[in-house]
């Protein structure tokens, strides 16, 4: 095996510790949501989620990487967005938080599942335009999610502007391993989250709305 | 307070994306091939082959070139080789091998091939995939098609595959970068060029280059539906955007011809077409136009091609429609176009049209081995690994494929390309030499390429 160039240009590192230190928050918080529907939230719950983070960070296999890169292999590296969703269920569970008002949340599932329609097609082969592209420094999606954040503010949802906030924050400073603010913006697992919960509330407003129809009541 | 913060945010992403390099145009070709201030030689007159006594006669007679074996270990499930100069004018090799294609030991193994001498050195391993799992801080499972070239700053930059996860459709592009031709690399680092789960992108054709000092990468996707893009490099490294050729669907492995600063030819492999699918651009690449097919067959294999500093343009091909048993290189001048051209037949060794019987395939490689002066012991290991890989139960079918082409600085065009799937073969030809009429060509064969 050839040696390692000592002067060799090299990019940050700081891009895989940001992403690995999201994959492990973004894992707590699921164990974490899981743990406290089965038992309830209780006093060890904070330490078993210390112990479950540095458990991830254990190096295992030939290549001595921790857990979370071989996690990292599969999932790829979550998005800002999705990073920050997960801080944001940490710090509900573990320091009392008080939670999102539903209008904050339906606010961004409707956001993601809609740019997620538009993206993961166009990317992958659907026609000869692709939406990805816009990504890597475009005026016209940055007037979309400008006019995102003035929407949302004007109606008072501050979730979706301050997520639009930080991702563009991480994207100006590099902090994520692509050069493409899509990356920091939405991911296919926020994107299949969104998606499901767009269809339960779809589906849940159909049933209220046929529950409080005249046919409903006759029958 | 927060508004505040968000007016700032959108102010400094307004500034990075102002700050983007606008498009420019190509690099001509014959500036890059002696863009490298520290190259030992001049472009020279040709020389005389050095070693006469090594040059041969093409399959079909129609002219001369020398050949040898890149790769040294026997035994080994070898592919996808490519090639760059390096400043003593010597020429580094790179191509993956191992078990079998897409295993666990698969590596990027590379030589060094001497012009003095003619001779390649023994193949060493470049990056196995232990080293890529701790460069990347991530779970990699195989590794695949290395490409390696000399960049503007005269530094030497290998992209390679790699999958975490499934098969060839889940591939991602790494690099690292070499300012010491190849003697020592820097830490690998990841393209991110796909929104989901940045799979699926591979590489195998050589970058293009423009004058902002970007580069275009040719790449292809091949997860839920197959095209071809150009990956848009900074001087860093880093992907700053990426076009995407019109209609390219089912056709992938795209190689760029640069014609002049604002002209380019891209071909590319067929995927379920039978055709070599070209496109073009006038704009030096900001846009393509739709994908057609052209006149000359592809057995959905890979190509190359390489533009010469007198402008002429090669591509080597597989030329059958249905297997890779014969490999041709085509020729135009400047400007023109491949259609019509005669090929200039680089392996056909019996009709392609049938399979060889298992006891004749055996032959035909000890002969080929043994002349080119491998062990017993080597010639057994290469015969079985190609078998396994090329052979039914009663017979083989041949395979030469995965071209690539380059020419030095002392005019030389240089074609490496996998060999019964155990070999990389190097062949080495004088680009001016004049095609001589097939004397060797059976006359069916003849008329058979002559339909093109």
């Amino acid at each position: 095996m050839l040696p390692y160039q000592q002067n060799a240009v090299q990019l940050l590192p700081l891009t895989d510790l940001v992403a690995l230190l999201g994959i492990g928050l973004v894992l707590c918080a699921t164990s974490l949501r899981l743990v406290a529907g089965y038992v309830g939230m209780a006093r060890w719950t904070g330490w078993w989620m210390l112990a479950c983070l540095v458990f991830l960070w254990f190096p295992v296999g030939q290549a001595n990487l921790p857990l979370l890169a071989y996690v990292r292999g599969i999932t790829s590296d979550f998005s800002v967005t999705l990073v920050a969703l997960a801080c944001l269920v940490l710090s509900q569970r573990l320091f009392k938080v008080p939670p999102l008002a539903r209008g904050n949340k339906n606010a961004l599932n409707a956001v993601v599942f809609i740019a997620a329609s538009l993206l993961y097609p166009t990317a992958l082969g659907w026609g000869d335009w692709d939406a990805y592209r816009l990504g890597w420094g475009s005026f016209s999606l940055l007037g979309v999610l400008l006019a995102l954040v003035m929407v949302f503010l004007f109606k008072g949802l501050w979730l979706v502007p301050s997520l639009i906030g930080l991702a563009l924050l991480a994207w100006v400073a590099e902090l994520m391993e692509s050069t493409n603010l899509w990356d920091y913006l939405i991911d296919p697992w926020l994107a299949v989250g969104a998606m499901i919960q767009c269809t339960m509330a779809g589906t849940q407003a159909l049933i209220t709305r046929y529950r409080r129809s005249p046919a409903a009541h006759r029958s | 307070m927060a508004v505040t913060s968000l007016v700032v945010i959108f102010c400094l992403a307004s500034w990075k994306i102002s700050a983007r390099l606008p498009a420019s145009n190509f690099l001509p070709p014959s500036t890059q091939v002696v863009s490298s201030s520290s190259m030992s030689k001049p472009l020279q007159a040709l020389s005389p082959l050095a070693a006469s006594d090594l040059r041969q006669l093409s399959p079909d007679g129609s002219f001369y070139f020398d050949a040898r074996f890149v790769s040294s270990e026997p035994g080994q499930a070898v592919h996808a080789a490519s090639l760059a100069e390096l400043r003593n004018g010597h020429m580094r090799a790179v191509w993956f091998a191992g078990s079998r294609e897409g295993a666990g030991d698969v590596a990027i193994k590379t030589a060094v091939f001497n012009p003095e001498n003619l001779l390649w050195s023994q193949e060493t391993t470049l990056f196995d995939r232990e080293r890529l799992q701790r460069d990347l801080w991530r779970y990699v499972k195989k590794i695949g098609n290395p490409v390696i070239a000399r960049m503007p700053d005269d530094s030497l930059v290998l992209w390679m595959v790699n999958v975490s996860l499934g098969g060839w459709a889940g591939s991602s592009i790494s690099w690292a970068r070499s300012t010491d031709d190849g003697v020592t690399w820097s830490v690998l680092r990841r393209l991110v060029t796909s929104p989901f789960l940045n799979i699926s992108t591979l590489a195998k054709g050589a970058p293009s280059f423009h004058q902002n000092g970007q580069i275009g990468l040719p790449v292809y996707h091949e997860f839920i539906t197959k095209f071809a893009e150009i990956l848009h490099i900074n001087t860093q490294g880093q992907l700053v955007d990426k076009s995407r050729i019109p209609a390219s669907q089912t056709s992938l492995q795209p190689v760029i011809l640069v014609r002049d600063e604002k002209q380019a030819q891209i071909y590319m492999r067929s995927g379920r077409s039978t055709a070599v699918m070209t496109s073009e651009t006038t704009d030096a690449g900001t846009s393509w136009s739709s994908t057609l097919a052209s006149s000359w067959p592809n057995p959905d294999s890979a190509l190359a091609g390489v533009v010469t500093a007198a402008g002429e343009q090669w591509l080597a091909l597989n030329l059958d429609p249905e297997n890779r048993q014969s490999l041709a290189l085509l020729k135009t001048a400047k400007g023109g176009s491949f259609e019509g051209v005669t090929p200039w037949t680089v392996e056909l060794t019996h009709d392609v049209k049938t399979r060889l019987s298992v006891s004749s395939y055996e032959q035909l490689l000890t002969d080929e081995l043994a002349a080119r002066g491998a062990s017993q012991v080597q010639i057994r290991a290469d015969v079985d690994i190609s078998k396994r890989q090329l052979c039914t139960a009663d017979t083989c079918s041949q395979e030469f494929s995965y071209p690539y082409l380059l020419q030095s600085r002392d005019g030389y065009l240089h074609l490496v390309y996998t060999w019964h799937r155990s070999r990389i073969k190097h062949v080495r030809l004088d680009p001016g030499q004049m095609l001589q009429p097939n004397a060797a060509l059976p006359a069916e064969r003849r008329a058979a390429f002559a339909a093109h």
